[in-house]
């Protein structure tokens, strides 16, 4: 699935312009095949196959039970489905109003996005250029395997009260990530200051590469990209500061913190 | 006895025509078959590599297939109230003839959706599969996405054990702190009574009205928009030129 290097070469090539008019035509009508039998019978394969490696799975795997709902009871530590164990890990360095509401959302606003940042109806479907392209899977695949990294942390090396235990033994090492009792945060003024530097090396940074985006996208899908990923950024600064000294909050503010 | 079943004409209302064996015949039968009209007449030889697709979109519709049907068969022997729902839980696993192992088989088959809904939409990254004339297509994608997360998250809840009630739990505070329309949000305008949360819920806390919601999510109403929006999906996958390539 991530091999993409073949993908990339074989994507670069010229016939990218006749790819809706070749459905139809066939770049060649000898190199065609009939759907019937041909494809349906590979698909009748693969239906058989992953219907019986599920059959199987559920053959020797129970699905879990643990006993009756009880409110009162609350269990010492409650992991959701380990697709949401990501957000859930997310809680760990920010408020559930960012963890669970403002960051899933923007990530699926960016990822529906997505075609609009690469190309522009204005300059017509060209190709994309290669260095765009390569940069454009190089953050894909750094989100993705960030959010499985998160899902891997939260699922495996979490125990009791959220705190950071290893797998192979049950019992929790260091202390209590999510104790607020030893972890500080900034006072206003730093964190105004943090925050606007961090602002500013964006603007920096969004001005910097301008050159081979701009023209391509034009302003309001530049901000709106350079805004996404200064989200990405500040996600991974706020869980590095969290993580190497232990900071709450950068921003304080009687509404919300983060 | 096998030719008057193939000349009956109650044979031939439903089959037009015997199998194919031309190739003329051959597209014909996947234009004129329903189940077979997803299908182009034919396609190019490349595309039938498994590196094309390596057939996650067919393989997360399969699961969605499977899906429906183990959890119709599920609602034959579940009740969504908190008198009964655990108890269904158990009355699968011990009374009902092979009762586990379809409760097995819809909870292996979401965990496997959601990595394969995933999976797919890599290899669309990957095969830049989503640029124009296919930025709609991907926009619908997206959405069956978070379908398929939402779809997940409300059967959570149904076997009302200790892990759906809790893990429910974390999900539907987080909904609690959502900035202005949570009640335990930023900048809210709401209160307890009368935030996301509560109308998720059916209440201030997990209960038997938040029970019913979820069930009437996951069973009707949300299964109901993916099927509409897989129809789309797989529509515009033919109308926009069917897969990209080269690939
Ligand atoms: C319920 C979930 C989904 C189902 C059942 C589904 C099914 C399919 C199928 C069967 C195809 C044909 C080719 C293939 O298998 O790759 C396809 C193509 C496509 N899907 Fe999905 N899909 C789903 C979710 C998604 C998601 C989450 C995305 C993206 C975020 C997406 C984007 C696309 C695009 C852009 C194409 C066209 C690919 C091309 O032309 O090469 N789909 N889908």
């Amino acid at each position: 699935m991530l091999e993409n290097a073949p993908l990339e070469a074989a994507a670069s090539g010229e016939a990218e312009e006749t790819e809706v008019g070749a459905a139809r035509q066939g770049p060649d009508g000898a190199d065609r095949v009939p759907s019937y039998p041909t494809l349906v019978f590979l698909e009748l394969l693969a239906v058989l196959a992953v219907t019986a490696f599920f059959v199987l799975l559920s053959v020797v795997f129970d699905a879990p039970l643990e006993g009756e709902a009880n409110s009162a009871f609350t269990p010492a530590v409650t992991k959701a489905p380990w697709y949401f164990v990501g957000l859930q890990e997310l809680l760990v360095y920010f408020d559930p109003w960012m963890a669970g509401v403002v960051i899933p959302g923007l990530i699926v606003l960016g990822l529906m996005s997505l075609p609009f940042l690469e190309d522009s109806r204005r300059t017509g479907r060209s190709p994309t250029p290669r260095r765009s392209r390569r940069f454009g899977n190089v953050v894909f695949t750094v989100g993705l395997t960030f959010w499985f990294l998160l899902i891997l942390v939260g699922a495996w090396f979490r125990g009791a009260g959220w705190r950071f235990v290893t797998p192979w033994s049950a019992v929790a090492a260091g202390q209590g990530q999510n104790g607020a009792a030893q972890s500080w945060s900034f006072s206003p003024l730093a964190g105004a200051l943090v925050v606007g530097a961090y602002l500013l090396l964006v603007a920096c940074l969004g001005w910097r590469f301008r050159g081979s985006f701009l023209p391509r996208m034009g302003r309001f899908r530049y901000v709106w990209m350079v805004s996404l990923l200064a989200l990405m950024g500040g996600v991974f600064l706020k869980i590095a500061l969290r993580l190497l000294w232990d900071v709450h909050y950068v921003v304080t503010t009687p509404w919300g913190s983060m | 006895m096998r030719k008057a079943i193939l000349t009956s004409q109650v044979w031939r209302a439903v089959f037009r025509r015997p199998l194919p064996r031309s190739p003329r015949e051959q597209k014909q039968a996947a234009r004129n078959n329903f189940f077979l009209h997803l299908h182009p007449a034919t396609l190019p030889r490349q595309r039938l590599r498994l590196t094309t697709t390596f057939c996650m979109g067919g393989i997360s519709f399969l699961l969605f297939i499977i899906l429906t049907v183990t959890g119709l068969l599920l609602m034959f022997y579940y009740r969504p109230t908190t008198a009964f729902a655990y108890r269904d839980m158990k009355d699968l696993e011990y009374a009902v003839t092979m009762g586990q192992f379809l409760r097995n088989l819809h909870r292996w088959a979401a965990h496997g959706m959601v990595l394969t809904v995933i999976a797919h939409m890599a290899r669309v990254v990957y095969a830049r599969a989503y640029k124009p004339p296919r930025e709609f297509n991907w926009v619908v994608g997206v959405s069956l996405l978070v379908l398929t997360l939402f779809l997940s998250f409300t059967g959570y809840l149904l076997p009302w054990d200790q892990l759906a009630y809790w893990a429910t739990s974390v999900g539907t505070n987080m909904l609690r702190a959502m900035p202005v329309l949570g009640a335990a949000g930023p900048a809210s305008l709401v209160d307890l009574n009368t935030d996301v949360g509560f109308y998720f819920l059916g209440g201030r806390v997990i209960g038997e009205s938040s029970l019913i919601r979820f069930y009437v999510l996951h069973v009707f109403v949300l299964p109901v928009v993916a099927i509409v929006l897989m129809m789309v999906h797989f529509w515009r996958v033919r109308k926009d030129g069917m897969l990209k390539t080269p690939l």
